[in-house]
C-alpha cells in the first residue's frame, strides 16, 4: 500500500499578499526613476532584517509563477518578499494547513511593520489596490498545493460551492486550489475556506489512491517501470520529458518499486526542472536507479 | 460666454472629436448620448472615453488587460471595475477585511512582532515553557483582531 503519512504527502498552503505604495503608479506604469526610488527605499528597509538574492538573469526567476527582480528572505520568519513584481510588494509565505492562521498573523504583522515607513494604496470600497483588479480587496491569495502523483488516474470531485479555481500543474504532481477574488470576504473566510477545501480534497485523493492500488496496481506499476526505463536510458532529459515521467517515478519510489533514489532527490530534480530553461538539460544521473518488482 | 451645445442634439457638450479632412482640422462637439458617438466609436457610454488623469490608462486597455495603472484608476473607473470583477459568493461587492493600521494599532502590531521574535528565540533555545507563555500572550492580543 502507498504510504501517505510522510512529510512530502502533506498539503501545503501558500499565502500571497500584495501591496502598492502611495503615491506611486503601479509597477508596469512606473518610470525608471520611480522604480529606482522604490527599489532603493525597499532595499533600505528590508536589508537589515532580510537576506537578499538577485537572479543571474533579471526578471527571469520564477517564484510560484511570478517573475521577480530581487528577492528578500526574512531572516527569522518564513516570509519572502518580491519587490516590484506585478505590485510594489509581493509577500509570500508557505505553511502547513494546521499553521495557516499563525502564518497569516506573522505575515500581516510584518506588513504592518513596513507600513510605518510608507502608506499603502487603499480605497474604502476596493480595499488594498493592486495592479490586477481581481486581487483588489484583501489582496490576499490563498493557494493550496496537494502532492498528488496519482491524480492522472483519479477522477476527483472538487469541493463544491467554493470560490476556487483548480489549476493542475504540469506534471500533474500537485493539485492547486486557489481563491479568485477577496473582495467582499474577510481574510478569515479566505483562510478557512482554503483550509477546508484542501483537506477535503486530500481525503478524497487518499481514498481514490487506495482504491486505485487495489484495482489498477499492475497498470500503475507498469507505468512506473516504463518511466524508469525511459529516464535511465535517455541521452538527455528536458523538462518536458520529466513532466511526463516524474509522477510515475514518484509513485514507484513511494511503493518501493523504484530504488536507489529518494523522493527528496526526485524533488530536487523537479525543482531544477522548474527553475531552468524549458529546453535545458538536466544534470542528474539516473543510471543507478533500479526496479524491484 | 455663450454656452456650447452638441452639434447634432443641442445638448450639453461632453466630448470634442478632432479629425483631419481635406488638409484641415475639423471639430465635432457632441453630447454624452449623441448618436454620432456610436458612428465613430461604436459605443455611446461616456465611460468609453474615460482616461485616468494620473497614468492616462483608458477604459479599453482596462477591459483588455484587467489591470489598473495607478490608485487613481480605481476612482476614475469605479463602476467599470465593479462590472468587470467576479462577484463573490457572499454577494458583497465592497472590501470588508483588513484595513491599514492607525497609530494605536501599530503599537500593538509592534508588540506582536517582538513577541513573535521572542517566540522564535525561545523555540530555538528549546525553552518550551517560555514559548508556550509567549504563544498564549500573542493569542490573547490577536483574539480581537482580523482575521
Amino acid at each position: 500500500m502507498i504510504d501517505f503519512t510522510g512529510l512530502l504527502q502533506n498539503a501545503q498552503m501558500v499565502l500571497e499578499l500584495r501591496r502598492n505604495i502611495e503615491p506611486y503608479k503601479f509597477t508596469h506604469k512606473l518610470s525608471d526613476a520611480d522604480k529606482k526610488e522604490i527599489g532603493d527605499l525597499l532595499k533600505e528597509i528590508l536589508e537589515p532584517q532580510c537576506v537578499s538574492y538577485t537572479p543571474s538573469q533579471p526578471e527571469s526567476e520564477l517564484v510560484f509563477g511570478h517573475k521577480v527582480r530581487t528577492l528578500y528572505k526574512h531572516a527569522s520568519r518564513p516570509i519572502v518578499i518580491a519587490p516590484l513584481s506585478e505590485d510594489h510588494l509581493h509577500f509570500f509565505t508557505i505553511a502547513n494547513p494546521s499553521e495557516l492562521f499563525s502564518a497569516y498573523d506573522s505575515l500581516i504583522a510584518f506588513e504592518e511593520e513596513l507600513s510605518r515607513r510608507f502608506t499603502y494604496a487603499f480605497h474604502d470600497k476596493f480595499g488594498y489596490l493592486t495592479a490586477g483588479i481581481d486581487y483588489a480587496g484583501a489582496a490576499l491569495t490563498v493557494k493550496s498545493l496537494l502532492f498528488a502523483p496519482l491524480s492522472d488516474y483519479c477522477t476527483l470531485q472538487f469541493p463544491p460551492g467554493m470560490e476556487f479555481v483548480l489549476g493542475r500543474t504540469s506534471p500533474p504532481l500537485f493539485l492547486t486550489l486557489c481563491n479568485i477574488t477577496s473582495l467582499g470576504v474577510t481574510e478569515k473566510y479566505l483562510l478557512e475556506t482554503a483550509k477546508r477545501g484542501i483537506l477535503e480534497l486530500q481525503n478524497e485523493y487518499r481514498s481514490a489512491a487506495r482504491e486505485l492500488m487495489k484495482t489498477s496496481s499492475l497498470e500503475i506499476k507498469d507505468r512506473a517501470v516504463r518511466a524508469l526505463v525511459i529516464v535511465k536510458n535517455a541521452l538527455c532529459l528536458t523538462k518536458k520529458d520529466l513532466d511526463e515521467h516524474l509522477p510515475h517515478l514518484f509513485v514507484g519510489v513511494q511503493n518501493g518499486w523504484v530504488r536507489n533514489i529518494t523522493e527528496a532527490e526526485l524533488f530536487a530534480v523537479y525543482a531544477q526542472a522548474l527553475s531552468s530553461d524549458p529546453l535545458a538539460r538536466l544534470q542528474h544521473d539516473f543510471t543507478s536507479m533500479t526496479f524491484s518488482p | 460666454m455663450k454656452h456650447k451645445d452638441c452639434d447634432n442634439c443641442h445638448q450639453d457638450i461632453a466630448f470634442c472629436y478632432k479629425y483631419l479632412e481635406k488638409g484641415g482640422e475639423k471639430r465635432l462637439e457632441m453630447c454624452a448620448q449623441c448618436p454620432k458617438l456610436r458612428e465613430i466609436y461604436g459605443e455611446t457610454s461616456p465611460h468609453a472615453f474615460l482616461r485616468c488623469p494620473e497614468c492616462r490608462l483608458d477604459v479599453h486597455e482596462l477591459r483588455r488587460t484587467k489591470e489598473c495603472g495607478c490608485a487613481s484608476c480605481y476612482s476614475t473607473f469605479e463602476s467599470e471595475i465593479f462590472s468587470l470583477l467576479q462577484k463573490p459568493a457572499s454577494g458583497e461587492t465592497v472590501h470588508i477585511g483588513h484595513k491599514p493600521q492607525t497609530g494605536s494599532d501599530l503599537n500593538l502590531s509592534e508588540k506582536i512582532s517582538s513577541l513573535h521574535l521572542a517566540l522564535n528565540d525561545a523555540l530555538q533555545h528549546e525553552k518550551y515553557e517560555l514559548a508556550a507563555q509567549i504563544r498564549d500572550e500573542i493569542s490573547s492580543i490577536t483574539n480581537g483582531r482580523a482575521p
